[in-house]
């Protein structure tokens, strides 16, 4: 087994109490999700708010446990090992943050900050090892190897991200979980560090899954592309696939909503109607159908299922296209 | 006809670590009907600059200087006392985040009708009615029962259909939008532009839009200004700019957007990186503000401000270098 | 490019004017008058615990030297504060209250941040303790803290060890409320998540990253819990519940003054204006530090 993460079936449910002395209901914050990632690839997890992408990624890393399914990490199985055996797993799976500024603990020297995991993980037996491997991942991420002595907040956003990409580094992981890492930063500060992630990924074969609503910053750097809504990945396919020709109505309006910069540039644009319906109380059938242009009876009855098109490892769970399958 | 003319604005605050110039001799003009896009990231000056113009900032703590005026009149003098005469009724304001600009006790069509009853004499019963009808042409399905919702109740679309909503009750000539759709889904974003955009079809009302995002701005503004470190760094309309960007600050942000469909077009190379980050505001700049940044820079560049050079009849660069064919 | 940053500089700098150096002295009387508050509390308290550890060198007599001819004489110049029904010095008897007094105080605060912080923390961190813990907290803090010392006191009979428990016990919950509140606040925080994925233990995450942040309310509230343990310690004694009375304290030389302060007011005045002082000094100090702590009104100064 080559692939470094997959997941199968997960579920997250998150119990609601309607109103004072409503029922309990259940929110499907995830919702029967499946995927892998192998090897030195970038699947990127993209979707709207609300939709639980960033829960895959919590799941994932434990920091909200599964309600159901199996996660696996390099073929060691994630969701059932206890808290404490999930520690010694975390050195191969590590996260970058969203938001610079509260990722990183404004009391302690960036050198402290990066050398946590080294300690943790026992990476160093002296001081100074440690400090050596933390000037060497300075130099990857490009910041000055003087910044080791210094606090967070006399770093921009974008050179605080760079810190914390240092961090994720620092033990050696198969895979880093980007959890919107680039949503929070300017724009030219985003161009800097999506590059920073395509060049590491190259130099050290990491495996990335890159959660993010930003689908132009998704083409630039990812392999395969899941698109989630309301707690369901509604279609997976590889990059070409996905941006050229994709299947799925909502995938298709979500490519066409996105303005271009440039103001000459033809659009056609398919908007949709209304807004994501509450996820405690989804529509039934297929989730998208209150907004789907291309509605039609079986949508409200049956909910699709992902099923494989003709092209290979290219998933849709529409009704349109379930003729297609092979 | 101009509807809005800024002179030389410059705004500073005064902090204990010294004077911060937020905005920085910053000059022009919005005409009737048409749509300005102010564009930067952060610390370029750009929400402090309509905040400024509004009037809406605290004054004990910064101090304005230049020349502002709307129809004709100053607004840089004017009291507080006529500015709430302006706002909402002859200029429309659209925040950010709906839900910290909206009243979260009030139910949404009484703040709309506030609204309306604060700038014209009508009965509660009326302008009861104008906020449900807003609420109809700003796409709120079933308004009347909307309007007895809280803002807590309504999806950060619907919310900011509402904030719209309350801004163009009065019929504004100028709109001023910051970052209005920046959190919002990108669906819902569509939606709203595209709302926008017939709206100032309709009520023909001209609109400053500020914001980082260049799609938004390719597909709304008719001109652009580029502002960097509190100046304007270039102007000019929206195809030009876009088409033949001159300033180095420019052609670096345009580069950096990521474009969709570039996987397709074998384009995935690597983003143009800007160098280095925005300077400290409290440090006064000699020369440039862009040039530690700028692969162009020369000792010319480090030494001397550049001036705005007007490079054809609608196109200003603040480059020492804006004549040059070809600037590396 | 980080040579012509360095560039850059230089001729920036070779363009501004030359600044002149600025001395120590000046820059810290200009801190002294922006943390004004921290200054002048902190110097009141700092001459009252001096006065009273320097007791013995400061012209005092034995303070419980009694001198039977020479009873309940006002200030004088043989007797700066007087003398009290058994001729006892009083300027001696104030002075060496003090030491107690203060003490008591200072002591109640460190056992009870101690003793405070590790429940607040326990309480916050294993969750399934936290309702039991709170609500014996809650009980603890529902009952009038004069009455709850004085109960503990009945049980245990008067002596300087236990008067400082019972008034600790009665702060302890103040304490655990606040540290549980901080760290339940700081666990929210992503940097605590990015330390659990970074593979830290629960050891390393109190420590390095929730503790650090409780530190600050902790010393703000712990001086306000010095002054209130002073004002219990001196109520408890007046009422004759507190420290023994072979022990001069503040409030037990006001207590041998109860009868007699309608003509002899000094006995009672004099330990109280140093109670005042004390607890003055150290509420304006406690204001101080959380005004210096508040990032919102130190970025206003």
């Amino acid at each position: 087994m080559s692939s470094v993460l997959e997941v199968f079936n997960l579920k997250k449910y998150y119990p609601v109490r309607t109103g004072l002395f409503g029922r309990s209901a259940q929110v499907h914050a995830v919702d029967d999700v499946s995927f892998r990632v192998e090897a030195g690839e970038t699947l990127s997890i993209v979707g709207e708010s609300g939709c639980g992408k960033s829960t895959v990624g919590r799941t994932i890393l434990r920091l909200v446990e599964p309600t159901a399914g199996e996660i696996y990490l390099d073929g060691w199985r994630v969701d059932t090992v206890p808290i404490q055996g999930m520690r010694r797993l975390r050195k191969k799976l590590q996260v970058v943050y969203q938001d610079p500024f509260s990722s990183l603990n404004p009391r302690l020297s960036v050198r402290d900050i990066i050398a946590e995991p080294l300690e943790n993980f026992g990476m160093g037996q002296s001081r100074s090892e440690i400090d050596d491997q933390v000037a060497d991942l300075l130099d990857k991420v490009r910041l000055p190897r003087d910044a080791m002595k210094r606090l967070p907040h006399e770093f921009s956003g974008g050179q605080r991200q760079r810190i914390g990409i240092a961090r994720a580094l620092a033990p050696k992981p198969d895979i880093i979980i980007c959890d919107e890492a680039v949503s929070a930063l300017d724009v030219s500060v985003k161009a800097q560090i999506v590059n920073l992630f395509t060049d590491l990924q190259q130099e050290l074969g990491l495996a990335l899954l890159f959660i993010s609503h930003d689908l132009a910053i998704v083409e630039h750097l990812t392999h395969r592309v899941a698109v989630m809504y309301l707690g369901q990945i509604i279609e997976i396919g590889d990059r070409r696939t996905m941006f050229s020709a994709p299947k799925h109505p909502y995938t298709q309006a979500l490519l066409s909503s996105i303005p271009i910069a440039d103001p000459k540039a033809k659009r056609n644009r398919l908007v949709l109607n209304g807004e994501v319906p509450s996820p405690i109380n989804p529509p039934s059938g297929c989730r998208f159908r209150t907004r789907c242009p291309q509605a039609f009876d079986r949508c409200a009855v049956e909910m699709p299922k992902l099923a494989q098109l003709r092209v290979d490892g290219h998933q849709v769970a529409c009704h349109l296209h379930e003729g297609q399958s092979d | 006809m101009v509807l809005l003319n800024v002179e030389h604005l410059s705004t500073i605050f005064q902090t204990s670590r010294g004077d911060l110039r937020a905005v920085n001799d910053l000059s022009f003009r919005v005409s009737k009907g048409e749509t300005v896009a102010i564009v930067g990231e952060s610390g370029s000056g750009k929400s402090v600059s309509a905040m400024s113009i509004m009037r809406l900032l605290d004054e004990s703590r910064c101090r304005l200087s230049g020349k502002v005026e709307l129809k004709g009149r100053d607004l840089l003098s004017a009291d507080e006392a006529a500015m709430r005469a302006i706002r909402g009724n002859q200029v429309g304001l659209i925040f950010q985040e709906p839900m910290t600009a909206l009243n979260p006790v009030v139910t949404v069509g009484r703040q709309i009708a506030e609204a309306a009853r604060l700038h014209e004499t009508m009965t509660r019963r009326q302008a009861a009615e104008k906020a449900i009808e807003m609420l109809t042409r700003v796409g709120i399905p079933d308004p009347r029962r909307r309007a007895n919702e809280y803002p807590h109740q309504l999806s950060g679309g619907m919310r900011q259909r509402v904030m719209i909503a309350m801004a163009l009750i009065c019929r504004p000539e100028l709109l001023i939008a910051d970052e209005p759709t920046t959190a919002l889904d990108v669906t819902v974003q569509a939606q709203i532009l595209d709302l926008m955009r017939s709206l100032r079809e309709q009520f023909g009302s001209a609109i400053i839009l500020i914001t980082h995002d260049l799609g938004v701005v390719a597909e709304m503004a008719d001109r652009v200004i580029i502002m960097y470190a509190g100046r304007k760094v270039e102007e000019g309309t929206a195809e030009e700019i876009f088409a033949h960007p001159r300033h180095p600050y420019t052609k670096g942000l345009l580069g950096a957007v990521p474009r969709l469909g570039s996987s397709l077009e074998g384009k995935t190379g690597r983003l143009v990186e800007i160098e280095g980050t925005v300077p400290d505001p409290r440090v006064a700049t000699v020369g440039c503000a862009f040039a530690p940044r700028c692969r162009g820079a020369t000792d010319i560049c480090r030494l001397s401000q550049p001036g705005l050079v007007r490079t054809a009849s609608d196109h200003q660069v603040a480059c020492h270098f804006a004549t040059e064919l070809v600037v590396a | 490019m980080n040579i012509q940053i360095e560039t850059d500089l230089k001729l920036a700098m070779a363009l501004q004017p030359d600044r002149k150096p600025v001395s120590y002295i000046r820059k810290s009387w200009a801190l002294a008058r922006r943390y004004s508050q921290i200054t002048f509390g902190g110097t009141l308290l700092l001459i009252l615990v001096l006065i009273s550890i320097l007791a013995p060198v400061l012209g005092t007599v034995d303070p419980r030297a009694m001198d039977t001819l020479s009873r309940l004489r006002p200030p004088s110049a043989a007797h700066w504060f007087g003398t009290d029904m058994l001729g006892r010095d009083l300027y001696s008897r104030v002075l060496y209250g003090g030491r107690n007094s203060l003490m008591i105080g200072f002591s109640v605060m460190v056992i009870s941040a101690v003793i405070g912080t590790l429940i607040g923390l326990i309480s916050a961190y294993i969750r399934w303790l936290d309702g039991v813990i709170m609500r014996i907290m809650d009980g603890l803090m529902s009952v009038p803290s004069i009455l709850l010392a004085i109960a503990l006191m009945s049980l245990t009979g008067a002596s300087l060890t236990t008067v400082i428990t019972a008034i600790s016990i009665i702060e302890i919950p103040r304490i655990a409320r606040l540290i549980r509140g901080t760290v339940l606040s700081l666990r929210e925080q992503p940097y605590v998540e990015a330390a659990i994925t970074s593979g830290s233990g629960p050891f390393r995450i109190i420590f390095r990253h929730l503790l650090p942040g409780t530190v600050s309310p902790l010393i703000i509230q712990s001086t306000y819990v010095w002054a209130v343990a002073m004002i219990i310690e001196t109520m408890l004694s007046f009422i004759g519940a507190g420290t023994p009375p072979t022990i001069p304290s503040w409030g037990n030389i006001m207590s041998d003054g109860r009868a007699l302060w309608q003509v002899k007011p000094y006995m009672v005045f004099i330990p109280g204006v140093f109670l005042t002082l004390t607890v003055l000094a150290i509420n304006v100090l406690g204001d101080g530090l959380r005004d210096a702590f508040d990032p919102r009104i130190a970025l206003r100064k």
